[in-house]
């Protein structure tokens, strides 16, 4: 835990942040930083390795096709660390095989990019809750429902 | 065993005489790697050099201190940053802390509290000024939102808005941001229409009130 000294935010929601595409991650920071804590916004898969064990988040938001590394190797080898954080993958494949990959390796949350608005601030509330979130999934029942 | 080095510190004021003084202050116990003037430098610098601490004022040219500091937090979040400043404001403080800062000292505090501060800070403690009422920071901290309403224009917008109340063209900021000047003319306008303002003298007025550059 940080020790603050009493002068911290105590009941935020820790978000670590990560894709290369550096517009993507300033709209990001923008949207989540009034109502959580955002500890860092990152744009490659070896700082998110190296600062996530010291930055204590809940949640680390991840795109799959960062510049240097893959986002499932970066979540395999977060586990691996032993990084208790919980992921959210941050993507443009809206395709099922690569959602069913991403909750195979223990991910707790898929949201498309093509739906940033309307999902991720409710993904990251659902998974704080404890729950599960994929876009997949909202897509397709808005897509019934329609 | 080997003592642990001392700290690595960036200094950024546009006072270069406060900032050289600051910098013979510490230098017998920490490393000044640079000293900066403004808050555009002071992100270059910071990226370039990863210092373990800056040493920032708020109200800076181009950039000011609050921005830059946010910028920098999250991309080295390791960095840690102690606001060095004449604005004793508990809101003003408590923006720093939301922002991620991890110390606030003012500047007409004793050079000894200055110290105190660094040395806390590097040890991963938090420090604020006794001149500041601490539960005040704390309560503003914990309600959750920003003091101003500043959050309703984006991050981008806040840069573009600081450097056309300093003066330059559209064409200059695009430069210094390394924009498309009409990307910088959409930013402008979109902003113009977030807050509700008409014309660019409202637009300055407001840069002034959110204490942006001095009025």
């Amino acid at each position: 835990m940080r020790v603050q000294a009493g002068i911290d935010l105590v009941h935020s929601i820790r978000l670590l942040l990560a894709d290369d595409n550096l517009e993507i991650l300033e709209t990001l920071v923008d949207m989540l930083q009034p109502a959580y804590v955002v500890v860092a916004a990152l744009s490659d898969g070896a700082s998110v390795l190296e600062q996530a064990p010291g930055l204590n988040p809940d949640l680390i938001i991840l795109d799959i096709s960062l510049g240097d590394m893959a986002g499932f190797e970066v979540a395999r080898q977060l586990k691996k660390a032993g990084v208790p954080a919980k992921v959210i993958f941050l993507t443009v494949h809206e395709n099922i095989d690569f959602v069913r990959a991403a909750f195979d390796l223990g991910a707790v949350g898929y949201v498309f990019k093509s739906r940033i608005s309307p999902d991720l601030i409710d993904a990251i509330n659902t998974i704080c809750a404890g729950g599960r979130f994929s876009s997949a999934d909202v897509a397709a029942s808005s897509n019934s429902s329609a | 065993m080997n003592r642990k080095p001392a700290a690595r510190l960036i200094i950024a004021d546009d006072h270069r005489l406060l900032a050289d003084a600051c910098k013979n202050l510490l230098e017998p116990e920490f490393e000044v790697i640079a000293v900066v003037t403004d808050g555009r430098s002071l992100l270059k610098t910071a990226l370039a050099l990863k210092p373990d601490l800056i040493i920032l004022d708020i109200a800076m040219p181009r950039l000011n201190g609050l921005d830059a500091g946010e910028q920098i937090r999250l991309k080295l979040p390791a960095t840690k940053l102690l606001f060095l400043t004449m604005n004793s404001a508990a809101e003003i403080a408590a923006e720093a802390f939301r922002r991620g800062a991890s110390g606030y000292v003012l500047k007409h505090s004793a050079a000894e509290d200055l110290l105190t501060a660094i040395r806390k800070v590097v040890h991963g403690e938090s420090y604020l000024s006794p001149l500041i009422a601490r539960e005040t920071v704390t309560f503003l901290l914990n309600q959750g939102k920003a003091h101003t309403d500043e959050r309703r224009i984006t991050k981008r917008q806040t840069e573009i808005l600081q450097l056309l109340a300093e003066g330059m063209s559209m064409k200059e900021v695009a430069g210094v941001l390394e924009l498309k000047p009409g990307t910088v003319a959409f930013h402008k306008y979109r902003m113009m229409e977030t807050l509700g303002v008409r014309t660019n003298a409202e637009l300055l007025e407001y840069a002034i009130k959110r204490q942006m550059i001095s009025a």
